[in-house]
């Protein structure tokens, strides 16, 4: 990895060590620095995923944090991704942040927290329009696909 | 940072995603001459250095011998006047906060007092970042990406024999993928706190390249000045001129028609001094793409 994503990815550990993660997301691991996952859950008694907790993966590329990490949510006997409208079944994410509005001054915690409000002012217990066709024939990397932001109403 | 973020669906009624699961045999004429342009361009982009060392004008004219003759002429003009040289950028999308690091660092090199030039670049940053706390960016998240730049010019402002302070040095630095990248995110930071801190000034011109609708400030720094590999329009061009308190003078080498005989380019202005004495950075533009254009300037001894 170059040093530049070492280098903060070091230094964001070291802050939700120091800091800590805000409430309802965790570090579950973070053994190397290509790969961590936090668990995710949605607070109060208002959601639709009360009770749920969901793990979302990210891969760090060589070239964060100027490029976005590959982020999805866990599909596994362990884990399932949440029931919205914009996460698929094979856990790929439809976020403008994920995607064209990536920033490098956003970091790991920051999509955690974009995350958990979109699954928190979500009230439709539906997967996205096309899911199986998607799923069917999605990369396996979710950059690849392009996504079209439609709303952010839910 | 918390987060609302648009979110939404692949998108439908465009081409279909075709990777290794495609069943090949199902691909239309369209879609194989799709993927093999896509390839060719993203493969030649990819190919080409972030930031070049100077080709001759000539060059780019070869490209246009068989199209417009407005354009021709254009390049004639510029040719005449002594703008013979073009310091190509990527083609990624951060063109123009590439080509505008290299203008600014070859400014300073060719300064008739490059230390003290070097001294008010180093100045002129600092005074932009009281806007970037304003605005709530990280104090150690920007800092990491403006390193590399303020080494690059405390370099000039230390003088002595540093490797960098040649031309050949600069584009090497700016050819490390690392440094340049980190400058170019350096660069959009500053443009966005610019764009956020005088939102009266540039609101009325913040609209979607893509919908042309308008944006809100935020809504347009986030889309479309913080990521890295947007283009620059003239709304980021203005702040950055006017954060840096430097002015850019961009060649348009478009079709539009000739004025007169006298002024036969369209230079676009922007920032405070843009006169000759001025000595403001000088860009080429051609529809979607920034380069360095500049006068030849014999290597100093």
């Amino acid at each position: 990895m170059s040093g530049l994503a070492v280098k903060r990815l070091m230094k964001e550990l070291a802050e939700i060590q120091a800091k800590g993660t805000p409430e309802g997301i965790i570090l579950l691991s973070a053994d190397n620095m290509q790969e961590w996952v936090f668990l995710i859950s949605v607070l109060g008694d208002e959601t639709i995923y009360k009770g749920e907790t969901f793990a979302l993966r990210m891969k760090f590329g060589n070239r964060y944090p100027i490029d976005v990490p590959e982020v999805t949510f866990v599909a596994n006997e362990q884990y399932q991704p949440p029931i919205h409208p914009h996460v698929y079944s094979n856990g790929h994410i439809c976020a403008s942040i994920l995607g064209t509005e990536w920033s490098p001054v956003l970091n790991a915690v920051a999509i955690c927290i974009t995350m958990q409000s979109m699954l928190a002012s979500n009230k439709k217990r539906i997967r996205p329009e096309g899911n199986d066709r998607y799923v069917k024939t999605a990369p396996s990397n979710p950059k690849l696909t392009r996504w079209h932001y439609d709303d952010d109403t839910v | 940072m918390s987060g609302q973020s648009n979110t939404g669906t692949p998108v439908d009624g465009q081409p279909r995603v075709i990777d290794e699961n495609t069943d090949l045999s199902t691909l239309t004429d369209q879609e194989i001459m799709k993927l093999m342009e896509g390839m060719d361009h993203q493969q030649e982009q990819l190919d080409k250095p972030l930031i070049s060392t100077p080709v001759p004008l000539s060059v780019i004219r070869q490209e246009y011998e068989k199209g417009s003759s407005t354009i021709l002429k254009k390049l004639d003009w510029l040719a005449q006047n002594g703008w013979d040289q073009v310091w190509r950028a990527r083609g990624d999308g951060d063109c123009f906060y590439r080509s505008f690091t290299l203008a600014y660092l070859v400014r300073m090199l060719h300064s008739s007092d490059s230390q003290l030039e070097a001294n008010m670049v180093f100045e002129a940053i600092q005074r932009a970042l009281p806007a970037m706390e304003q605005v709530n960016f990280q104090k150690d998240l920007y800092e990491e990406f403006l390193d590399p730049l303020l080494a690059l010019v405390r370099s000039f402002a230390e003088g002595g024999e540093d490797s960098t302070s040649t031309e050949y040095g600069i584009v090497q630095a700016l050819q490390d993928p690392e440094r340049s990248n980190c400058i170019v995110v350096a660069l959009r930071l500053i443009t966005s706190a610019y764009i956020r801190t005088h939102s009266e000034l540039f609101s009325p011109f913040l609209l979607s390249p893509t919908t042309l609708l308008p944006l809100s400030t935020d809504e347009f720094c986030k889309a479309e000045v913080e990521p890295c590999g947007k283009e620059a329009d003239h709304a980021q061009i203005m702040a950055l001129a006017e954060a840096l308190n430097i002015g850019i003078r961009i060649a348009y080498l478009d079709r539009s028609d000739l004025s007169s005989e006298t002024d036969v380019i369209n230079w676009v202005e922007f920032g405070k001094d843009t006169s000759e004495e001025g000595r403001p950075l000088t860009l080429l533009y051609r529809p979607g793409h920034y380069d360095v254009v500049t006068k030849d300037v014999l290597p100093q001894v």
